[in-house]
Formats: structure tokens, C-alpha cells, sequence
């Protein structure tokens, strides 16, 4: 019998270098971009990469993948040097195996 | 396990931009930095380092860097730091600055942090560092380029020192080095990139940022006791004289 795949959910916060607007679809494009740029096709199509949940103005994300890729989607976050031109930060915060915790996180570190 | 940013380059002089980069280091929630004062400064006063410490709330730790050209100037420079209360590193091009470096108590690390730097790492050194429980640094810097082919350049050479210096176990860590402020990662950050990138074990990579950096700063703190006569060997106060 197949095992089902396990899941794992990042919080990241992003850090601007000057108060600047992009959009979801850009974000997403960038962090795509940096897991194509290191990583490739082969990776990719493992990771199974949703985006949960994204505030840019609270400038913060999280996002769902495979539990094979956590150090893939770390170190592919971190390689993300700008948006647009403007250097940003892509820094993870946490990772957990259940949305209801790194919600839980997410609502502690917001406060 | 606390992990460590084993070089931040600062100026002490100004308490100001040291402050701003430090808050910075808070914000990406590095809780270990070892700042390394960009001037030439030769003994860092306890005021100044109570005043930095005051500044904020990460552990604070000191490195100083010689940068040496020949081994004339590496056997005069090195004559001011015996018994030095901070850990001494020394980063040339020279062969023979590096192998009389890696022989000498005093010096603790031999740091690789640029291409050409990597390139030049040699059997010896390592051999050298491998019986004087010294280390080596490897700086993830050259990494953060744009251009891809300097880029990929850069990790093989990593990959490669890297690999050479485990074959040989030889001690070692990893540090950022990052001359911007918006290259800067968090230590867990680096290492998934060390081990995703460059091919490091996870274990190793963790290492590298953590237990190595701490067994540094213990031997630079050995260095400081009297009682401590040499790698495991310490001097009980107490006892009877023995005959």
C-alpha cells in the first residue's frame, strides 16, 4: 500500500529594504524562480508547493509542501535576494506539521 | 542547540551603525554573532564591549583578523596577540603564512573566505590544524552573487574545500561574512542552503555552525585559565605534593 505523503507548513516573514508595493502573483514568481534557478524540474515536481496564507502588509506567509523538501523550500527562501529591483528577506520563522499550530504560532508572533 | 553568525564585520567606532546592524541581526533572530571590529584595534576595552552588550540582547563574542601578506609581518604582528582574550584569525594568499599559522598556538583559525582563498587550501594546513586542534573558516559570502556562473563557481570551490576538509577531520566552521546588511540569513537558513547547495550532511552542516564555533570559543577561553595545561589536561588545585 502507498503511503500518503506528509505535508509541512512554513511561517516566513519578509523584510523590505524600503516600504514598496508588489503583489501575491510577483512573490509567488520570485519564490518559484529561486527553487528553478538552484533546484530544477526534478525538484520541483516533488514539492508539491501551495501558498496557505500571505499578508504583504503584515509581511508575512505561509506555505504548504511535501515534508521531503523542508531544507529545498528553507534554503530556496533564503536565496531570494529582490523583488522588482528592492532587496528583500525571505526569512523562515517556523516550520510545523499541522496548519492549526503554525496558525497558533503565527497569531503568538502577530500580537 | 544555539547556532552562531561567526563573523559580522563592524566599526566599533561608530556605536550607531553597530546598534542598526545588531537590531537588524535581532530581526532575522540570530541569537549568536561573532563581531569582528573592521579597524585595526588590538585589544577591545571591557567599557566598550559592556556598552555593545548593553545595545542588545543576542550573545556577544569578538574575532580579530590579520590580514598578512608575507611571514615577516606574520611573525612580528602575531608577537602582539600571546595569550589574547579573543579569537585570533589569520586570512592570507601566502602558503608559508598559512602553514606557519596553522602550526602556531596562538593563532586559532585560519580563515578561507574568498575564491581564491578557498582555492589555496592545502594538505599541509589542514594537517597542521587537524594536531593543533585549531580550525578552519569557510564564509558563504562568495554565494550571494547574482551571476549565476560566479555563483556556481563559487560552490563547487566550497564543495570542494569542504569535502577535503572533512575527509582529512579536520575542525571547522561556516560563517556568513556578508558585507550587506540584506545578505545577512539566519544561521538555520545557512545551513539548509550548506547542505542543499554545497552537499553538506545536515549533521555536519549544523556542526559547522554550532558545536565547532562553541568548541572555539572554549579554547580561546582554556587559553585564559592557568589551571588548564593543555587539551585535556587541567591542573587540580588541593592536592597533596606527591614524593
Amino acid at each position: 500500500m502507498v503511503k500518503q505523503e506528509r505535508k509541512r507548513y512554513i511561517l516566513f516573514n519578509i523584510i523590505n529594504e524600503t516600504p514598496h508595493r508588489y503583489n501575491k502573483i510577483e512573490l509567488i514568481n520570485v519564490i518559484w524562480n529561486s527553487i528553478w534557478r538552484y533546484y530544477g524540474l526534478s525538484v520541483v515536481n516533488k514539492m508539491g508547493l501551495w501558498i496557505i496564507d500571505l499578508n504583504l502588509e503584515k509581511n508575512y506567509g505561509i506555505i504548504k509542501f511535501s515534508h521531503n523538501s523542508k531544507e529545498l523550500i528553507i534554503s530556496a527562501l533564503s536565496l531570494v535576494r529582490e523583488i522588482k529591483g528592492k532587496r528583500v528577506i525571505i526569512t523562515p520563522i517556523k516550520t510545523s506539521g499541522t496548519i492549526k499550530k503554525i496558525k497558533k504560532i503565527k497569531k503568538e508572533i502577530l500580537k | 542547540m544555539s547556532l552562531f553568525e561567526s563573523r559580522l564585520r563592524v566599526n566599533l567606532d561608530n556605536l550607531i551603525e553597530l546598534e542598526k546592524k545588531l537590531k537588524f541581526c535581532e530581526k532575522l533572530r540570530i541569537k549568536n554573532i561573532i563581531l569582528e571590529p573592521q579597524n585595526d584595534i588590538i585589544k577591545i576595552n571591557n567599557e566598550l564591549k559592556q556598552e555593545i552588550n548593553d545595545l542588545t540582547s543576542i550573545n556577544i563574542y569578538y574575532r580579530i583578523n590579520l590580514k598578512i601578506e608575507n611571514l615577516k609581518v606574520f611573525k612580528k604582528k602575531i608577537q602582539l596577540y600571546h595569550n589574547y582574550p579573543e579569537i585570533i584569525c589569520v586570512e592570507s594568499l601566502n602558503p608559508d603564512v598559512q602553514i606557519h599559522a596553522a602550526r602556531d598556538s596562538r593563532v586559532d583559525m585560519i580563515s578561507y573566505a574568498n575564491l581564491k582563498l578557498t582555492k589555496s587550501l592545502s594538505k599541509g594546513v589542514l594537517s597542521l590544524v587537524n594536531q593543533n586542534n585549531s580550525f578552519i573558516e569557510f564564509t558563504l559570502a562568495p554565494i550571494m552573487i547574482e551571476n549565476k556562473t560566479l555563483q556556481s563557481k563559487a560552490i563547487r570551490n566550497l564543495y570542494r574545500a569542504i569535502k577535503r576538509t572533512i575527509h582529512s577531520k579536520s575542525n571547522y566552521i561556516i560563517s556568513g561574512d556578508f558585507s550587506n546588511i540584506y545578505d545577512l540569513r539566519n544561521p538555520k537558513a545557512l545551513i539548509s542552503i550548506c547542505h542543499t547547495l554545497i552537499g553538506i550532511p545536515l549533521s555536519e552542516a549544523r556542526k559547522a555552525f554550532s558545536y565547532n564555533v562553541l568548541n572555539l570559543i572554549n579554547r580561546v577561553q582554556n587559553r585564559q585559565d592557568n589551571m588548564i595545561y593543555e587539551k585535556g589536561v587541567r591542573l587540580i588545585k588541593g592536592d597533596k605534593e606527591i614524593g
